[in-house]
């Protein structure tokens, strides 16, 4: 396998920052909360450590330019596959670094870990009868809503990020306003250092950029 | 996903770790950003929820 010269890396870093992307993951949960997990194949990203990509085809160096491995995340949320964030899938903003390879739609990187996750609140249905989400004592409109926001809290706690509630009929992927959702990626990236030391107003921008977009639900955060 | 074919190759190494600490004493205290402030998840429609004080 070998590598177009053209695209070999400078070995200095050419970001100080992580590059980010949107994509999707399945959920799963089991003894030790939810999990978010490749939607192509059965490996969770860890939680509190990096996603570091392997290659099946053994590249040395991942991703590489004429293999196909490596994290992905398109560029913009217009692109992700249909019932995006539903049907036990959450949608996210990553951040990616490391040998990144930059794509005309997206990005394929060696490591990452997400930067804001959006639960769907009809996600309740699959966590339905679950004691952990206490569905047995919730119940009517109320219970939807602590259901997706209980899911989402358990989230951002395992995973340390912000992750929103986003309405049943939030626009994904259709009809996504790209501009906005460029504000998200951007207000999730800058903002990563303000919200780990706690500052409210940071989490305050990231929420309302998001709101903007994908419509308003609860917002759960990490405690700094 | 189909994010297109390569543009170019760089290196991102954040300055700012994009993981955060493991931390156990986190993992229990995620709160709601709420109207301008943090509260806690529970509210009257959350019967699971810890003591209502704010942060
Ligand atoms: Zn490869």
């Amino acid at each position: 396998m070998t590598e177009d010269p053209d695209l070999a890396p400078d070995p200095t870093p050419d970001l100080a920052e992580p590059v980010a992307g949107w994509r999707v993951w399945r959920v799963h949960t089991g003894a030790g909360g939810p999990e978010i997990v490749s939607p192509v194949r059965p490996v969770g990203w860890p939680a509190r450590r990096r996603m570091t990509a392997a290659c099946d085809r053994g590249c040395a160096t991942v991703p590489t330019p004429t293999c196909g491995c490596g994290l992905y995340a398109l560029a913009d949320p217009v692109g992700l596959p249909p019932n995006t964030a539903g049907q036990g899938r959450v949608v996210g903003c990553t951040a990616l670094w490391g040998r990144t390879i930059e794509h005309t739609g997206g990005f394929r990187a060696e490591h990452g870990y997400p930067l804001v996750l959006l639960v769907r609140t009809d996600l309740r249905s699959m966590f339905r009868g679950r004691a952990r989400l206490r569905e047995g004592v919730l119940s009517g409109s109320a219970g939807r809503q602590s259901s997706g926001g209980l899911l989402a809290r358990d989230l951002a706690s395992r995973y340390g990020v912000p992750v929103g509630v986003i309405p049943d009929h939030a626009a994904l992927p259709g009809r996504i306003d790209v501009p906005g959702a460029r504000v998200v990626a951007l207000e999730a990236t800058r903002g990563l250092a303000a919200r780990r030391a706690g500052d409210l107003g940071a989490h305050e921008r990231l929420a309302a950029a998001a709101r903007e977009v994908f419509g308003h639900g609860d917002w759960f955060a990490p405690a700094a | 996903m189909h994010i297109g074919r390569p543009v170019r190759e760089l290196i991102a190494e954040p300055v700012v770790d994009p993981v955060p600490a493991v931390d156990p004493a986190d993992e229990s205290v995620a709160v709601r950003l709420d109207h301008g402030a943090f509260g806690p998840v529970g509210g009257p429609d959350d019967p699971g929820a810890a003591s209502p004080a704010r942060l």
